[in-house]
């Protein structure tokens, strides 16, 4: 039996939120723009808003249709079912990614004894056991959570400037060099990587309770997750340097590092984990309902049944994608950015966009002709 | 039908990784398919083989109750 999914516009704000903060926050974010990152992240929001805006417009000639519904709608349902197995394959593909970031954060970070097999395998089982539960679940957990990443951020830029270490002159001269590297970097890497992946809310946007309303939160949550993303990689530099920054696996929590408030509030690592947890479990397990609600679409079965056998295959993936840390950025900032999210973000939402407008307008003229 | 989708997404994320490897280590795909599925398989890979075991044998089992409430269906 398929249950309807719900989420209160709250919620899919939490989520838009947490969604767009998760990896983006754990790797950083346009570091190749050095000390104007910042800047770059502040454009690519900008451009972010209105991918949101363009991706909600799409879901409003077919309200209550997600995006597998919509491609049948426009195409027919061989193109449809071809179409979503690609999505299918990209939704748990960035799913496996995710996940093994989330997997590498743990074992540096916290249990460097434990094989990242079974941290991803927990992780697996945590994302597969609240999407087994549905939709609603994980949203309320979202926006349970939420105010927590705001306080601990607030708390860490706090220390910091107790602690004496954020300093203005790591983030000056501003434009040193011009807008080109900017431009640079948030065309292609920050428009496709984090506010391009906005395309797997297609398939959630769909099942808020409000709908009308969903274009505007979603595209609030953006705006908020990037103004919060554009601070905290400031915060990032003024703490660290582009040289110490450059070097960094995981910045941020480099950052929590450097804190040391009169030799007693130190070592907070913990307060940057959470936030780094909460944003990949809710990316990560994002991208996973989509890929559900796909097979859902292409095999006619309720996607519960599935949850968690293919949880388990993108466990495997998540471990089987790269054999270290450095092959594994590599693929996923240089070659995964380019030939795949790109692609499945910019390059078939326009046609999709295109075709149902055409059908939209015909069955609209038909029914005016009618009455 | 859940033990066919199993095996098609697993088709499908091997092909996108047997890809990624082929471009970034020049080397052909039995080569890369080879290296992904063997070369490196250690303890710590026998904990995510025997998970996606588990889960195959999870999807046979599912796939055999839908069977046997279809076959129920027809024949209360």
């Amino acid at each position: 039996m398929r249950l309807q999914e719900n989420v209160s516009v709250v919620q899919l704000f939490a989520l838009v939120f947490n969604f767009e903060i998760g990896t983006s926050i754990v790797v950083g974010l346009g570091t190749e723009a050095k000390q104007d990152a910042w800047i770059a992240v502040l454009i690519g929001t900008v451009l972010g808003v209105g991918v949101t805006f363009f991706y909600y417009k799409l879901l409003t000639f077919c309200p209550g249709k997600n995006l597998f519904e919509i491609m049948e709608f426009s195409f027919g349902r061989i193109i449809a079912v071809g179409l979503s197995l690609l999505y299918i394959g990209f939704f748990f593909y960035i799913s496996a990614r995710i996940s093994r970031d989330f997997g590498e954060l743990i074992a540096t970070a916290i249990l460097p004894n434990t094989p990242i097999e079974v941290i991803s395998m927990l992780l697996m089982l945590l994302i597969a056991y609240v999407l087994y539960l549905g939709l609603e679940p994980l949203a309320r957990t979202a926006e349970i959570f939420s105010p927590y990443i705001i306080i601990f951020i607030g708390l860490l830029n706090l220390f910091l400037w107790v602690s004496g270490k954020l300093k203005m002159f790591r983030i000056e001269p501003v434009l040193a060099n011009g807008w080109k590297p900017i431009a640079e970097v948030v065309f292609p890497d920050i428009m496709a990587f984090p506010f391009g992946l906005m395309v797997t809310f297609t398939t959630i946007m769909c099942y808020t309770t409000k709908f009308r309303y969903a274009g505007k939160v979603a595209m609030l949550g953006v705006g908020a997750a990037g103004l919060l993303l554009s601070y905290v990689i400031a915060m990032q530099f003024m703490a660290l340097g582009v040289d110490s920054l450059a070097r960094s696996n995981f910045p941020l929590l480099n950052t929590a590092r450097e804190v040391s408030v009169a030799q007693f509030i130190e070592r907070i690592d913990a307060i940057v984990v959470f936030i780094m947890m909460l944003g990949i479990f809710v990316q990560c397990s994002v991208y996973m309902f989509a890929g559900f609600k796909g097979i859902e679409y292409v095999f006619n079965v309720p996607y519960r049944s599935i949850v968690f056998p293919i949880s388990m295959l993108v466990s495997l993936f998540s471990v089987m994608i790269a054999n270290n840390f450095a092959e594994h950025i590599e693929e996923g900032l240089k070659y995964n950015l380019l030939f795949f999210i790109t692609p499945m973000a910019y390059a078939i939402p326009p046609f999709l966009f295109a075709a149902t407008y055409i059908k939209y307008r015909k069955q609209r003229k038909k029914k005016e002709g009618l009455v | 039908m859940v033990t066919f989708c199993f095996f098609l997404i697993f088709v499908l994320l091997l092909t996108i990784t047997t890809i990624y490897d082929m471009v970034i280590y020049q080397k052909t795909i039995l080569q890369t398919l080879h290296m992904l599925l063997f070369t490196y398989v250690g303890a710590g890979r026998y904990i995510a083989y025997i998970e996606a075991g588990i889960g195959l044998i999870y999807s046979i089992i599912i796939d055999y109750r839908l069977h046997q409430n279809k076959k129920n269906e027809v024949n209360p």
